[in-house]
């Protein structure tokens, strides 16, 4: 293949200096260039990964470089006639070309499915068109928790302030320190998608937000969820009662069993006496017979109140009509439930309610239930307070202040009273200050929920030094439509509602 | 002892049941105490002769089961304690292992109450004559090394009306037969009884005699007479 073939193709040029040293100057510098080239193309390959094809790009290169060196061999055919060796180099380089075109061939589809920067810019429109219609706010955030994207709706949650480029810490202060920055710091660190939802104080919103790691740190969705959280609240709330209702129901259970099984036995011990005597054949003494029934009327009399008492609290009332009634009347059914139980424990239960008192707009069953909590609790406190004083006081008067006429009651009772760390947390729900097991821990927060709907207050306080429990309320309950009573109290711009 | 013998602590916060128990009981004979709760039944069981208490459960300032509590604690022995109530709130594990004999529930005959307190007083030896009119539900049958054992491992004790044992399965308030052989002492104890409570996390029962074979009843008693149980059903740990 290196032996030499006739005459050196210099002969052809009939060895002209000039027309020779264009052929060899031409030729080095295209074989120079074709070397260049494949170089060129491995640098642009190895700067942007990203882009596909690589396969015919190298195959591009190699038939450059194959193109080069029959160039070179050109060259050095002039003065030596390796024929075999500069045919064999074509022969190469051909086949080579051809594959190059078939690998074009085959890729030209792909190739023209790359999308053009037009392309991509409409994707990018596109994209950025749903990120700014959806209703949730979307954030991106850096390593550096620098904001680098907030959609129409994240920027809205800080009006007036640009979001981006400014750290996310610095634009929401007070996510300092919260539930927020814990769970944001797991998904920037540890890059797990994480899901929360966050009481935002200075707008008194909840929101519910999803963080998922990306490229350039995490991206938040979030959304406001006030309105569900108030839903949700209210039927806990609603549940709590039914709870409560029932709860109370088994606690008094157990009560009146006992309240009405102490009638039962005497009337049952003094029919059976009178009956035994009877049998034995011996007359009856009328007294005797008297002072039996005397026994046994006066004893049903007594378990029929019990009994009467129940009624009003075995309904609900949550769903009754606000109406005008007679806060007597309430005084004197709820105290009727309790009084018993107040006599045989040795505590004394004062009732003063001031006279002709207007009638109160409201739901009776409630007002009721709420003075049948305070009473309890009282008794409780003063039961277990191991006190030679024994006495719960129930005072229901005119309220002497305020812009517009108002009923005060107050429980107040002999107890150790309530100490400061408990005086706190007593109006959350489950908080008691009961043994477990015996108390209602609902009773209070959902007293004070009711006392609330009728747009009164349930206060704690003292009265010279003794435990006071204050429930203020309106004679008449305000007129409020019920789209104004249900909206949120400071509304927050667009975020619960539907794009515009 | 007759109950016509006896002193009746009556307890109660009902003063109008108080009166008639108390005329019921001394119809029949014996001598009545009144408190109008445990607390002042506690200070007339401090100063006076008391063979049995009859008490309510729940009672202001002090409830009947506070009293019991305060008893064993005070170790004072009372011979009888029954508990008369209108609410089965109790735990009768607890019950009679402080030595409460019988739970009767208001309202209360006449003759309940009677039985229930003649049975209380009798002497053991009395006890435990009549076989169950109907047969036994359930049966038990198994094998101990002795009583002492038996004892000292929690699989079985004796109390003033019963035993405690250690036996898996059984269903409270059933009647059951039981043969329990007790091999260093070599004798079979056989008999009849209410099974009272049971306990699934301990695997124990306690059961309440109520029929014993004669040679049973000798022993029953005489080991009685030696140890002196304060249980009417012990608990075994």
């Amino acid at each position: 293949m290196f032996s030499n073939v006739g005459m050196p193709h210099g002969y052809c040029f009939f060895w002209q200096p000039g027309l020779l040293w264009l052929h060899v100057v031409s030729d080095s510098l295209i074989a120079f260039a074709y070397l260049l080239i494949p170089f060129a193309l491995l640098r642009i390959i190895r700067r942007r990964s990203d882009i596909p094809f690589n396969g015919v790009v190298l195959a591009f290169g190699a038939f450059i470089l194959a193109c080069g060196s029959t160039h070179l061999m050109d060259v050095y055919t002039l003065w030596h006639p390796v024929y075999w060796l500069s045919g064999t180099l074509k022969a190469f380089t051909a086949v080579i070309s051809i594959a190059t075109f078939f690998i074009l061939i085959r890729l030209t589809p792909a190739i023209l499915k790359f999308p053009s920067s037009a392309d991509m810019r409409q994707l990018n429109d596109r994209l950025n068109s749903v990120l700014e219609s959806t209703s949730d706010g979307v954030l991106t955030i850096d390593f550096n928790w620098q904001v680098l994207y907030a959609n129409r709706v994240a920027q809205e949650t800080n009006p007036g302030k640009e979001l981006l480029g400014r750290s996310l810490w610095e634009s929401f202060p007070p996510l300092h320190g919260s539930t927020a920055e814990e769970q944001l710091t797991i998904a920037m660190v540890r890059r797990f998608s994480t899901t929360y939802e966050e009481h935002y104080p200075p707008y008194d919103q909840w929101f519910r937000v999803h963080a998922f790691p990306s490229t350039d740190g995490i991206t938040l969705f979030f959304s406001n969820i006030t309105a569900e959280k108030k839903l949700q609240l209210q039927l806990q709330q609603e549940k709590e009662l039914k709870e409560q209702r029932i709860e109370a129901l088994g606690h008094m259970a157990g009560g009146l069993a006992h309240e009405i099984n102490n009638p039962l036995s005497i009337i049952q011990a003094r029919a059976s006496d009178l009956k035994e005597i009877a049998d034995e054949g011996v007359p009856v003494p009328s007294m005797a017979v008297q002072s039996a029934c005397e026994s046994i009327l006066r004893t049903c009399g007594r378990a029929v109140r019990i009994l009467r008492g129940l009624q009003g609290f075995a309904r609900e009332g949550s769903k009754d009509p606000m109406q005008t009634a007679s806060v007597q009347a309430i005084a004197d059914q709820t105290v009727e439930l309790v009084v018993r139980r107040f006599q045989t424990h040795k505590v004394d239960l004062q009732v003063t309610v001031q006279p002709a008192l207007p009638g109160l707009e409201c739901r009776e069953v409630q007002i009721s239930q709420i003075i049948l909590n305070l009473l309890n609790n009282a008794f409780d406190a003063v039961d277990s307070s191991g006190k030679q004083e024994r006495w719960v006081r129930l005072q229901i008067a005119q309220a002497a202040s305020g812009d517009s006429p108002g009923l005060c009651i107050e429980v107040i009772d002999s107890g150790l009273g309530v100490d400061e760390k408990s005086k706190s947390h007593l109006m959350e729900p489950f908080f008691t200050t009961k043994p477990v097991g015996s108390g209602l821990g609902v009773g209070l927060s959902l007293s004070r929920a009711i006392a609330r709907d009728h747009h009164g207050t349930l206060e704690l306080t003292s009265v010279d030094g003794h435990t006071c429990f204050r429930l203020l309320l309106p004679f008449t309950q305000p007129q409020v439509s019920t789209a104004a009573a249900t909206s949120p109290p400071r509304k927050f711009p667009h975020m619960a509602q539907e794009p515009s | 002892m007759n109950v016509s013998e006896a002193i009746i602590l009556v307890v109660d916060d009902e003063p109008e049941l108080c009166e008639i128990f108390a005329a019921w009981l001394a119809r029949s004979g014996c001598q009545v105490l009144t408190a109008a709760n445990g607390a002042e039944a506690l200070v007339t069981i401090q100063s006076t002769r008391v063979d049995a208490i009859i008490t309510d459960i729940r009672m202001p300032i002090m409830d009947g089961v506070t009293l019991v509590r305060r008893l064993h604690e005070l170790h004072l022995r009372i011979p009888s304690i029954i508990f008369v109530s209108g609410f089965g709130d109790i735990d009768v594990r607890e019950m009679t292992s402080l030595g409460v004999e019988a739970l009767l529930t208001k309202p209360v005959v006449r003759h309940q109450l009677l039985a229930a307190l003649s049975n209380c007083l009798a002497r053991r030896s009395d006890l435990w004559l009549t076989p169950m009119q109907n047969d036994p539900e359930d049966s038990i049958d198994m094998a101990l090394a002795s009583l002492a054992d038996a004892q000292a491992n929690s699989t079985m004790n004796l109390g003033r009306g019963g035993l405690c044992l250690a036996c898996e399965g059984m269903l409270p308030e059933c009647s059951v037969a039981f043969a329990i052989h007790l091999r260093k002492e070599d004798i079979v104890l056989k008999g009849q009884g209410y099974i009272r409570w049971t306990d699934p996390e301990t695997g124990h029962i306690g059961l309440e005699f109520k029929f014993l074979d004669p040679s049973t009843r000798q022993f029953v008693v005489e080991t009685l007479a030696e140890q002196d149980p304060y249980s009417y059903i012990p608990r075994c740990c």
